[in-house]
């Protein structure tokens, strides 16, 4: 067994050509930016599956990753991989956020949180022996967006993927707590009583993440967000994996500011709320 | 009473003398991890640093460096019995018969050649139906920063100071790739020194070279000093781009009894190099005197050796460079000795001269090979000197047939002038025109005489000589103080007046033709100026 773990299943190159070869294509393709320029944050895992297909196929050169490992074997092995031309940094992302270690290699134009384990879903919960943990995945992401936009980089992808399932009771309320403020604002009665945690997961997390965004001025369109739940082959648990696009939005005027953001924010949610939420099934 | 015998020597002093004192410098140590690879029948070595951006933008503690081969690897009983201990001696004059080479590593001393410049390294293997192992070597202890070891004899000074355990298959495959045999050692948090090293470099590289060297590679100054003594002193595949050809055309001489490894620098590989430019000339060393059997290549090039590290000769032992490329203390003059390069290798007698660092010879044997390369240095030296002449002389008279046929093209053309221009073209071409000798005025040259007579119209000195040959170089210079340069001065007059006088002296004429010409050319070119 892989330390780290083994991510050469199907459903995974799946979500890779649905929802993250989108990311590299648009930026190249509607944004016009040279797949030589794009620089790319990941966790890449030992095998370096999909760092190798960017490289072979997409055309990014090694120079332009930051790839993140917390385990030494594998960040050996990303080492390697990487040639002595992209930077491998040994160590939990989310401590070197804290350290400010990975600072100085923003911004990048695709940010891959490719976690293995479950995430930031119970955001404001501080209770519990897992909260610390869960509280720093997602003060992960908002740094990403602090320090993209610190450079003012105009666009960027946010690819994240992270268990579907929560390991706590407060995790769960807070989740159906989400779900009824949602109902509420969109219009729409939907009943979670069936759902699977992965479900409730991939229904919440759009929501806490475009208001994160918007405080970043860093505006999500309903069309080009993306998400996934899945179960890979011989994996314990079902992971969700998602998409969203962050266009920098900079309004000089004053009180205009609140006032685009609500609607943006209004927008997305009943956009992405309205639909049913996409799951992965490979026949 | 016991007989009297020295005081045992401390482990963690002995360490110090086998690893400080004989690695100096990062590279040395670099060496050394790609020998031992050789030696365990490794085809391929890749070394991997941080990119050149991290290493100067990072603190020197998070530097990795990365020696992956793949090798024949090792158990845990191979690296504390082999790897780890010095009593192991391999004889380079046979074969192993499992790699099937020479070894070119000898006291079993290597292991530890990166303990100077690193924190801490750590080293996985596997061999074929053995336990993955991994061993973690505190190298910044095992030199003495540690207290409590201090008493230790060597053994188990080395022992206290390294962590092993065989590791699951697992984690072996996540560090290789793969559950084949290799070895992997990462290096981990360099010393202040190492790391000035890698930035900067040692310094012994010109900024010339330093700017020349693989410009597309991820390297600091560090790393192109690295990347260009791994690759001069490595067994390595030769480069066979040399401008000179010569590795095409003198294969047999440049052959090893050892075969090559392929070694990657950061994903550049790494490529032995002839530096050999065209027109060179190679000549063939063959020694065989003593026991000592040698034989290579030693390279005249036409200008100097570029980098200025190839200058002179280097020697292979096993198909391992010695030491750096060297004159032997040649005195010759600097201007041809510059232009020597070239490779010998040494095929038989001096596996045993050799010093614990490998990087020079002693001995009576070596001192008599040494006297040999002299000769062939200097026979070398001489031989481009002399092709240095020869090439000189005729680029000068091609330069000069070129310059009399450009003229005479431009007295063609210049003769069919049209339009306004016509007679300002005139006045200048009458300056070399035969008809101005037949001025009535002047006293014409009897050149119809000389032929008729058959007699050879050669000067063979003027009353006022312009022209000589000289001797040494060939060179045919124009002596300046000719009564032309009073009145032809402007840089461009100087330059054509000079080919006239040589066109005069190849000409052969009698004095009387040459003087009428030389009349002429200060009348027109005063009465130019009159005018």
């Amino acid at each position: 067994m892989i330390i780290g773990g083994e991510y050469a299943s199907p459903e995974k190159a799946e979500i890779r050509k649905r929802l993250w070869d989108p990311a590299f294509q648009e930026l190249v393709n509607k944004y016009n930016k040279p797949a030589t320029d794009i620089r790319y944050l990941c966790l890449p895992g030992a095998q370096c599956i999909y760092l190798k297909h960017l490289f072979q196929d997409i055309g990014l050169p090694k120079r332009n990753v930051v790839a993140v490992e917390q385990y030494e074997e594998a960040a050996i092995a990303i080492h390697h991989a990487l040639g002595g031309r992209g930077v491998t940094r040994q160590g939990k992302i989310e401590e070197l956020f804290e350290k400010r270690s990975l600072d100085k290699y923003f911004p990048f134009d695709v940010v891959d949180l490719d976690f293995c384990g479950p995430a930031f879903v119970f955001p404001r919960v501080r209770q519990g022996k897992d909260a610390k943990e869960y509280q720093r995945r997602w003060q992960t992401i908002e740094r990403v967006l602090e320090l993209n936009r610190s450079h003012r980089l105009k666009v960027f992808y946010l690819l994240l993927s992270i268990a579907g399932v929560r390991t706590n009771a407060p995790g769960k309320k807070f989740l159906l707590r989400e779900i009824k403020s949602l109902n509420d604002t969109v219009g729409i009665e939907k009943n979670p009583s069936t759902w699977t945690d992965a479900r409730l997961i991939q229904e919440v997390v759009p929501k806490l993440l475009i208001n994160e965004a918007l405080r970043q001025d860093y505006e999500i369109s309903p069309n080009d967000f993306d998400s996934y739940r899945y179960k890979q082959q011989g994996h314990q648990y079902p992971m969700v994996a998602f998409s969203f696009r962050c266009e920098l939005v900079e309004k000089t005027e004053l009180g205009q500011d609140l006032e685009w953001k609500s609607e943006a924010q209004a927008v997305f949610v009943r956009t992405y709320y309205s639909k049913e939420p996409k799951e992965l099934r490979l026949s | 009473m016991p007989p009297k015998k020295p005081k045992p020597v401390k482990g963690r002093a002995l360490f110090r003398i086998l690893t400080s004192g004989i690695y100096t410098t990062l590279t040395r140590a670099l060496r050394e991890a790609v020998s031992n690879a050789y030696d365990a029948g490794a085809n391929n070595v890749f070394i991997t640093f941080d990119p050149p951006d991290f290493i100067k933008m990072e603190d020197p503690s998070l530097l990795r460096i990365q020696i992956r081969d793949d090798g024949q690897g090792m158990s845990l009983d191979d690296f504390w019995d082999g790897f780890a201990s010095i009593e192991i001696t391999k004889d380079p004059t046979i074969k192993n018969r499992v790699t099937g080479r020479f070894p070119i590593g000898q006291f079993g001393i290597g292991a530890f050649a990166l303990t100077p410049f690193v924190k801490e390294f750590t080293i996985f293997s596997k061999k074929y139906q053995c336990s993955p192992i991994k061993c973690v070597v505190h190298a910044s202890r095992l030199l003495g920063q540690g207290e409590n070891d201090s008493d230790l004899e060597y053994s188990e000074h080395v022992r206290a100071n390294i962590e092993d355990q065989e590791m699951p298959e697992g984690a072996w495959k996540t560090v290789f790739g793969s559950l084949d045999s290799g070895t992997v050692i990462v290096a981990t948090g360099l010393h202040f020194a190492t790391y000035q090293e890698l930035v900067e470099g040692s310094g012994y590289l010109s900024e010339e070279d330093i700017k020349g060297f693989f410009q597309n590679a991820p390297f600091t100054a560090g790393l192109k000093e690295i990347a260009w003594e791994l690759s001069t002193v490595l067994p390595l595949e030769y480069d066979g781009n040399d401008q000179g050809g010569v590795y095409k055309t003198n294969k047999s001489y440049l052959k090893s009894s050892n075969k090559s490894i392929r070694v990657e620098l950061s994903e550049v590989e790494l490529k032995r190099q002839l530096h050999s430019q065209r027109n060179c000339v190679p000549i063939k060393f063959e020694y065989d005197t003593d026991g000592v059997q040698a034989r290579g290549i030693i390279i005249a090039n036409e200008t100097t050796v570029r980098p200025s590290l190839a200058n002179g000769v280097i020697l292979r032992l096993n198909n391992v460079g010695i030491g750096g490329y060297t004159l032997f203390d040649y005195t010759g003059q600097r201007t041809f000795s510059s232009r020597l390069t070239g490779e010998i290798h040494i095929v038989a007698g001096l596996h045993d001269s050799l010093n614990a660092a490998r990087d020079r010879f002693t001995g009576r044997k070596f001192d008599a090979l040494r006297g040999a390369l002299l000769n062939c240095l200097e026979k070398a030296a001489k031989e481009e000197a002399r092709g240095f002449y020869e090439k000189r002389t005729e680029t000068r008279d091609s330069e000069f047939e070129k310059s009399i046929q450009q003229k005479h093209a431009q007295l063609t053309r210049q003769r069919k002038p049209n339009g306004n221009q016509a007679r300002k073209v005139r006045k200048s071409l009458d300056v070399v025109t035969i008809a101005e000798l037949h001025e009535p005025s002047q006293s014409q040259p009897d050149l119809s005489s000389t032929r008729s007579s058959g007699v050879s119209p050669v000067v063979d000195h003027w009353s006022d000589p312009v022209v000589d040959i000289k001797d040494a170089t060939g060179e045919m210079a124009v002596n300046q103080r000719h009564d032309l340069f009073k009145v032809y001065s402007g840089k461009s007059e100087v330059k054509v007046i000079k080919i006239v006088l040589r066109a005069l002296k190849l000409a052969n004429l009698r004095t009387e033709a040459y003087r009428k010409i030389i009349d002429t050319l200060i009348r027109l070119r005063k009465q130019e100026d009159v005018e």
